[in-house]
């Protein structure tokens, strides 16, 4: 699980992220919505201890991020948002050495790349060198390494950017199988991804939380829509 | 000069032992390096004009032509010119370790992978280290002309690769902590050549003659520490055939202050 407690990071005198506090459970899918500039990236950043937090804490199944890194660091899947690789190394070499620095090695080490393959459907690209992808196929290989060592928690930053309308339906359906018993946060431009694949979600903006709850619930908040809702939550503080 | 020195390899290694140091994370990371130097036509590139460089000075230098010269010591011919084509082939080798990470955004992806920054830096470092360590076997041909030509004293030879493996480690570190702190190549290059030109060029014979004929205590003083911060006077006497322990820690104690300055800019940049 993911338990953010208090959570503020200031980039000099600029607050991306207030006072923000959340938990994720087992089972549950928590899709976190906001405008660009929100503070969902840097959330994430900070979770997954690229960063570090100006103050407060983050664990991940029990274990402080900041003061166990690597402990916390091999329970997490991540997915960042600009989806980067090695662009000289091919599909397979790319998700062999991730796997190596997972731990792996061996016949564990092909049979956990080969897995990953499968599920995110690179079957296709295996040979071909990174620096030749489609958007789409860079964000899956990217998506294959977060998934190599079956990790219980999973951060995907815009997990369905740049994929065709085919491949964010088989995306979608992948999280929401996934979700079923690990811990997942992932952020989303795209509202109806929430209803498509979230227990929950929750819109933050200037780095606060303006709205939290299921799917649902927000769409009964926002008279029937979740777009509403976001529109007038986050247009709002735009023009104060 | 020493105190420092000291100093700087206490800092590394409280790095290395400040957490459990994972071999096999290092191994991959240095595995990836050299791959991904093999696979680029940049890397073949590089080693033929470096290779090309050694052995053109080498025989064709005017005034200084090995052939000609009827020696077989390669002190004065080949080992010569080693610091100064070291100065510029070592930041070119490792211009793209860290660099690349930052341009490609891969830094976020390893930084939140079970991997410790000195590690990511041993292995960047040891990739570019292994390279330099070929493309100075690929100059053993100048060492075989000679042994077929005349009769050289091997020792003094192995003594000067050592100094030039030093030497160009001592580079490369430079380079990587320079590719720390920026996401372009061609700044990289263009900090860190200057840099280690400057380690060569302070402690070059004319220009320590000049403050040892100074006269003037200040500049016979200036002399003296700026020779005990280049890698001329160390590489000499490798050169010579000697191995003087000072020496040693002099290369250990500049590598391990880079990879340190390395690690701890790369800790800071996060923040």
């Amino acid at each position: 699980m993911i338990e953010v407690k208090n959570l503020t990071k200031q980039f000099g005198s600029k607050t991306a992220v207030d006072d923000l506090s959340f938990s994720v459970e087992q089972g549950e899918v928590l899709g976190f919505l906001g405008p660009n500039g929100a503070g969902k990236s840097t959330t994430m950043r900070v979770i997954t201890g690229f960063i570090p937090a100006t103050s407060g804490e983050v664990e991940i199944c029990g274990i402080p991020i900041a003061k166990q890194p690597e402990s916390a660091k091999r329970k997490i899947g991540y997915l960042p948002e600009s989806a980067p690789l090695y662009e000289d190394m091919t599909v397979a070499g790319f998700l062999r050495f991730c796997a190596s620095i997972r731990g792996f090695s061996g016949v564990a080490r092909n049979e956990a790349v080969d897995r990953v393959i499968e599920t995110c459907f690179l079957q296709t690209v295996v040979h071909q060198s990174i620096d030749t992808l489609s958007k789409g196929y860079r964000h899956r290989t990217c998506l294959a390494q977060s998934l190599l060592h079956d990790p219980e928690v999973l951060v995907l930053d815009e997990p369905t950017d740049g994929l065709d309308p085919n491949q964010k339906h088989e995306v979608r359906k992948l999280i929401r199988e996934l979700g079923k018993k690990k811990t997942i946060i992932f952020s989303t431009h795209i509202l109806e991804e929430v209803e498509a694949s979230c227990t929950r979600a929750m819109i933050i903006d200037q780095g606060r939380i303006v709205a939290e709850g299921t799917p649902e619930s927000l769409r009964n908040e926002g008279s029937g829509s979740i777009t509403e809702l976001f529109r007038k939550l986050t247009t709002s503080d735009v023009a104060a | 000069m020493s105190v420092i020195g000291i100093f700087a390899i206490l800092l590394l290694t409280a790095a290395l032992i400040g957490g459990p140091l994972l071999i096999a994370n290092i191994r991959a990371i240095f595995c990836r390096e050299v791959n991904s130097f093999f696979t680029s036509p940049l890397a073949y590139v590089l080693m033929f004009i470096f290779l090309v460089a050694v052995n053109a000075l080498t025989f064709l230098w005017p005034g200084r032509e090995l052939v000609e010269s009827e020696q077989a010591a390669l002190k004065d011919f080949f080992f010569f010119y080693h610091p100064w084509i070291l100065a510029f082939y070592a930041p070119l080798l490792a211009m793209r370790t860290l660099a690349d990470e930052h341009r490609q955004g891969t830094i976020e992806l390893i930084s939140t992978m079970p991997v410790r920054t000195i590690e990511l830096v041993c292995g960047k470092f040891l990739g570019s280290f292994i390279v330099l360590f070929a493309s100075l076997l690929f100059t053993a041909s100048v060492w075989i002309t000679v042994s077929i030509l005349g009769d050289p004293d091997h020792g003094p030879i192995i003594a000067g690769y050592l100094g030039s493996l030093f030497v160009g480690g001592a580079f490369i570190a430079v380079a990587i902590a320079v590719s720390a702190v920026t996401r372009s190549q061609v700044i990289c290059v263009a900090v860190s050549i200057p840099i280690c030109l400057l380690l060569c060029i302070v402690g070059f014979d004319p220009v320590q003659n000049f403050f040892a004929d100074s006269g003037v205590g200040f500049l016979s003083f200036t002399g003296e520490l700026l020779a005990s911060i280049s890698v001329m006077p160390a590489f000499v006497d490798f050169s010579k055939g000697l191995i003087e322990i000072r020496y040693l820690f002099y290369f250990v104690s500049v590598i391990a202050l880079c990879l340190f300055i390395t690690n701890t800019v790369l800790q800071s940049k996060r923040s």
